[in-house]
């Protein structure tokens, strides 16, 4: 194949884009319609020992070591994600993480502290946490992109203070309702419920413009992003995702209330605790079930409504593949104790990356171009992790 | 002298274009020369920033002007740049070796059994006992504040009653548990009769009247009070306090990129373990407690029969020991008998709901007591609706690691 000239969708068709030892061909001029899928290289067998190298440092340091740690693994999986026959590159710092999960560190011990002294000091860090939150998403989602590259390039988020918190603040003051009713809720049922309601009637609009606020403010090196409207979409896997819940929790339900009637019935009763786990784990499963159906709609509605420039987005991202994947990792990773969960981890990722594809009206490396380099603060990252807000994708 | 050439392609780092290069070194400088070998770039190797080995992912060196070279055979790049004195990091290489994966796996498992069986129980017990008076009454205060507006409500019982039942556990107190200090609280159960007592961190020991009814005062509800004392003294809420933190945190540092729920399990069953070891030492010191106030330690046996036989009448839902906060109540009644030298078994019939034992006399060491004028169908199904209330050793799920009281 020396001669021959290797277009960048049969490269990126093979399984390793870097044959060792093979020289380089320079790419053929390229097609007008230029269309790439994702790859990923990985195997699970390396990601598990990183993982065990990685895990055993961090005990060893009492978690100082942990930054370090999550940006090896990022490394790992973003090198691992091939375009075109290009890896991507991850350049997070882990001290700048260290700093902002030690800031959260401080933040959540305050707050569970004060939380069985003072009252109002904890509701005061709440508060303080709740207006920081619009900020703090700003500031990690500008980490975790202005640290990928691609090409010799890196990705971006450009956004103002300003549209992260229009984005984001509706979320979070309807979040912290929700939770300062739920205090209340043995007082004031009437008010629990009409802020439950309206919490309900209103995530899938705010989830969506959260998307957008993801997806339309990413760039790659100049190439803007954007996502197409999407609110009507999300409503509709919202609501499709309640009856399923409610179908759920009904038969978990049902289950129960059975056993418990009959227990009733017979006055003393053996112990019905086996039908109780059994009501239990039908629930589960039924998140099980829901929850990867939900994530792979999700990704149905996303992705095809990102653009950028002449360049579009695809997934091929099916439900009941990823339904299989999902319980296959769950029951695997929890009959080994957990030492599944790095083969789970990569076939996850796999799978959700392989679905994605490009398509370009115009070649890239002839639409991208650097932009002045922006040096990202990495509060964000950290703090984000720490407190389990990271929402991903 | 060089050596023999890489491929690679350049990036340089302004737009998306990529050159086919060839790499060398020579010098201690990185040459990097076009398909004509003419060459390009160059740059000193000990100031190249070169992303670490994986199996089989390329390699990227940023020359440091923000241009990238991606290097498509990692082990020619190592074996390159070993030439001019640069290898790989130290844990980049242990990471791609099996045998130091697994020396880890086995290292590691070793750490955590090490530092749930020692370490973090020797780091709660120093915490609890550097732990401020104050701080310790303002959490315990805390939890009743919270308790009090949830789950409990005054005492019903006659005043004269509590006197002469605070007056009995003061006088084996001043024995038992000379210099402990403690301080009584009677609630009755919002949800339904609840037989419990507990102690809060501070020296509060809780007690519901349904306990108070039916031991009758008597030293039964001496043998809880040595219990619930043993938690204070032992400082039991403030060591559960700081395990469950660290449970959590490890937890979190070993499962948390897995799933936040999948990490909270295991650390549940943790603690819940640790709240296991704390009842059996309660045990072992509610009879030196009995003994010291030179009552009969008989009274802690009959005490868990007594748990025993409402647990039965209930039929209440028996979780297996490892989901449940304390011992299973054969396995105290067991040790109970075996450290304090009892014989024989509670005297339960097979049946509990049939009927129950008249004129039966009550003195309270005694396995023989009457059940008073408790109705079988008072433990009826609400009971179950109550997880923070129920007796001994029923806890429907594990709960997440917070300061919690100690109950009998």
């Amino acid at each position: 194949m020396s001669d021959e000239q290797i277009l960048p969708t049969q490269l990126a068709g093979e399984g390793t884009a870097f044959p060792p030892g093979a020289p380089w061909q320079p790419f053929a001029p390229l097609p007008t319609v230029w269309e790439a899928p994702l790859r990923f290289t990985g195997e699970g067998g390396e990601y598990f020992r990183i993982w065990l190298v990685n895990t055993l440092l961090t005990l060893l340091t009492l978690g100082v070591y942990s930054p370090w740690a999550k940006v090896r693994k990022a490394r790992w999986f973003w090198r691992n994600t091939q375009l075109d026959g290009v890896a991507f590159q991850y350049h997070g710092e882990p001290l700048a993480i260290l700093r902002g999960r030690l800031l959260a560190l401080v933040l959540l011990a305050a707050y569970s502290l004060s939380g069985h002294l003072a009252r109002a000091v904890s509701l005061t860090i709440l508060a303080a946490l709740g207006a920081l939150a619009p900020w703090l998403f700003l500031k990690s989602q500008r980490f975790k992109l202005a640290n990928t590259s691609w090409r010799g390039l890196r990705f971006g988020f450009d956004s103002t203070v300003g549209s992260a918190y229009s984005a984001v603040l509706p979320g979070v003051l309807l979040w912290l309702g929700l939770a300062a009713a739920g205090g209340a809720a043995l007082e004031h049922p009437a008010l629990v419920a009409a802020v439950g309601l309206a919490f309900a009637f209103s995530v899938p609009g705010l989830h969506a413009r959260l998307k957008g606020y993801q997806h339309g403010h990413a760039r790659f090196g100049n190439v803007r992003f954007e996502l197409d409207r999407c609110t009507g979409a999300f409503y509709g896997l919202y609501l499709k995702a309640a009856a399923a819940m409610l179908a759920v929790g009904v038969a978990g339900g049902a289950v129960v209330g059975l056993s418990m009637a009959t227990r009733l019935r017979e006055a003393t009763g053996g112990p019905p605790w086996p039908v109780l786990v059994a009501g239990y784990l039908l629930v589960f499963l039924g998140y099980l079930v829901v929850g990867p159906f939900f994530a792979a709609r999700a990704q149905q509605i996303v992705w095809p409504r990102t653009h950028g420039g002449p360049i579009r987005f695809a997934t091929r991202i099916a439900a009941w593949p990823l339904l299989k994947l999902v319980v296959r990792s769950v029951l695997l990773t929890v009959l080994t104790l957990g030492l599944y969960w790095p083969y789970a981890a990569v076939a996850l990722a796999r799978y959700r990356i392989e679905c994605v594809s490009l398509r370009s009206s115009a070649p890239l490396e002839v639409v991208a171009a650097a932009v002045p380099a922006d040096p990202a603060a990495t509060v964000g990252e950290g703090a984000m992790d720490l407190f389990g807000l990271d929402i991903g994708l | 002298m060089t050596a023999p050439a890489l491929h690679a392609l350049l990036f340089d780092g302004r737009t998306a274009a990529a050159v086919p290069v060839l790499l060398s070194v020579s010098g201690g400088r990185l040459q990097v020369a076009d398909a004509a070998a003419a060459p390009l770039r160059d740059a000193p190797v000990d100031r190249l920033e070169v992303s670490e080995p994986f199996e089989r992912a390329p390699r990227q060196v940023a020359l440091g002007d923000g241009a990238v070279l991606e290097v498509g055979d990692g082990a020619a790049l190592s074996a390159l740049l070993a030439g001019a004195g640069r290898r790989d990091g130290l844990v980049d290489r242990l990471q791609q070796r099996w045998p130091v994966a697994l020396a880890a796996l086995v290292a590691t498992a070793g750490l955590l059994l090490a530092g749930y069986l020692w370490g973090l129980p020797a780091l709660a017990r120093q915490v609890a006992e550097a732990m401020p008076a104050a701080l310790e009454r303002r959490l315990g205060d805390g939890v009743l504040e919270l308790l009090d507006a949830q789950l409990l409500q005054p005492t019903e019982l006659p005043v004269d009653e509590i006197e002469a039942v605070s007056a009995r556990i003061a006088e084996a107190a001043a024995l038992g548990a000379p210099g402990q200090r403690y301080q009584l609280q009677f609630r009755a159960s919002r949800l339904g009769p609840a037989m419990n007592a507990f102690a809060l961190p501070g020296g509060t020991v809780v007690v519901l009247d349904e306990l108070v009814r039916r031991t009758d005062g008597d030293d039964r509800l001496t043998a809880v009070i040595g219990h619930e004392l043993a938690h204070l003294t032992r400082r039991h809420s403030a060591e559960a306090l700081v395990r469950g933190a660290g449970i959590a945190g490890l937890a979190g540092l070993l499962w948390g990129d897995f799933s936040s729920a999948a990490a909270n399990l295991p650390a549940a069953l943790a603690v819940l373990g640790y709240s296991r070891d704390a009842e059996r030492e309660a045990d072992d010191d509610a009879i030196r407690f009995l003994q010291a106030a030179g009552r009969p330690p008989e009274a802690l046996a009959a005490l868990l029969c007594l748990f025993d036989e409402e647990g039965r009448s209930d039929g209440m839902i028996h979780l297996p020991e490892l989901f449940s906060s304390h011992p299973s109540l054969e396995e105290r009644l067991a040790h109970v008998r075996e450290v304090a030298g009892i014989e024989g078994g509670c005297p339960v019939e097979a049946d509990a709901g049939a009927g129950r034992p008249d004129g039966a006399d009550d003195d309270g060491a005694a396995p023989g007591e009457d059940l008073d004028a408790v109705d079988p169908d008072d433990g009826s199904a609400d009971d179950e609706a109550a997880p923070d209330e129920d007796e001994d050793g029923e806890v429907p799920l594990p709960e997440p690691p917070e300061p919690r009281q100690r109950t009998i």
